[in-house]
């Protein structure tokens, strides 16, 4: 067992779970802003799934396809070295991703009162 | 060796893609039923049809696609590490593909939804086909 196999037994756990939580979490608490933009209850319902499942293949994806760019590593002190660096890295484009979305819900709910109030 | 690592890494490959597939195809198409009945206006049968052919397109096109970037170079696999490697990318390419036709998809539903909205039928017609008041 080298310090790469290692490295990777840590690191593909975190991330997922990472993946997972954060992605629980937005599901539940994005329910109420895609029900304020679709009339209907059960598209809000299909819409908040699909995006769920798409944004757990795209993100664990991700995580999973940095394996192949892992350099040698030859000490505990780099396994750590890695490991921060990368999981950080995920975790800071999950925020980003987060950021992103919320920005989008707004202007979305913003052009959708505009329209509202035009008509 | 060699030769086992790459059979290996096949067993592994294999059931998580075709797995993936099926699950994401049956998530989808569950609550692509939903789009399908409203861009349709209801009428149930044009919708679940139409339902019917887009899963079996998508079935296709990801299953052939999984299976397209299955060889792995033998050559290449050596240890576990390499195993690993290798595998990562295939099934990190392979989930990031599905995300893409998954939000394609979904760019479709909601560009016939836009496009069937002005001869949009009652609600409560909606509702009846929907099963809600039932």
């Amino acid at each position: 067992m080298n310090y790469n196999l290692i490295s990777y037994i840590i690191y593909i756990p975190i991330t997922t779970l990472i993946t997972v939580v954060v992605g629980k979490l937005c599901h539940a608490n994005g329910l109420v802003y895609i029900q304020s933009l679709f009339k209907n209850e059960k598209i809000a319902h299909s819409i908040n799934n699909l995006l769920l499942v798409g944004y757990y293949l795209v993100n664990i994806g991700y995580a999973i396809l940095m394996v192949e760019r892992w350099p040698n590593v030859t000490s505990v002190g780099q396994v750590f070295n890695e490991l921060s660096g990368r999981i950080g890295l995920i975790v800071m484009l999950l925020a980003f991703l987060h950021y992103f979305n919320v920005a989008i819900l707004s202007i979305a709910h913003r052009e959708k009162k505009i329209i509202k109030t035009n008509t | 060796m060699e030769n086992q690592m790459y059979i290996t890494a096949y067993a592994v490959y294999l059931p998580i893609a075709l797995l993936l597939t099926f699950y994401v195809a049956k998530s989808l198409f569950k609550n692509a039923k939903t789009f399908m009945l409203e861009i349709f206006h209801g009428k149930q049968e044009i919708a679940l049809a139409t339902n019917r052919l887009f899963e079996i397109g998508f079935y296709l096109m990801n299953l052939g696609f999984a299976l397209l970037i299955l060889r792995i170079n033998a050559n290449q696999l050596n240890n576990y590490q390499d195993l690993i490697e290798r595998l990562s990318v295939k099934l990190g390419g392979f989930s990031i593909y599905l995300g893409i036709m998954l939000f394609l998809n979904l760019y479709l539903l909601f560009r016939g939804r836009k496009k069937s909205k002005p001869t949009q039928p009652k609600q409560d017609d909606l509702d009846v086909a929907l099963g809600i008041n039932q």
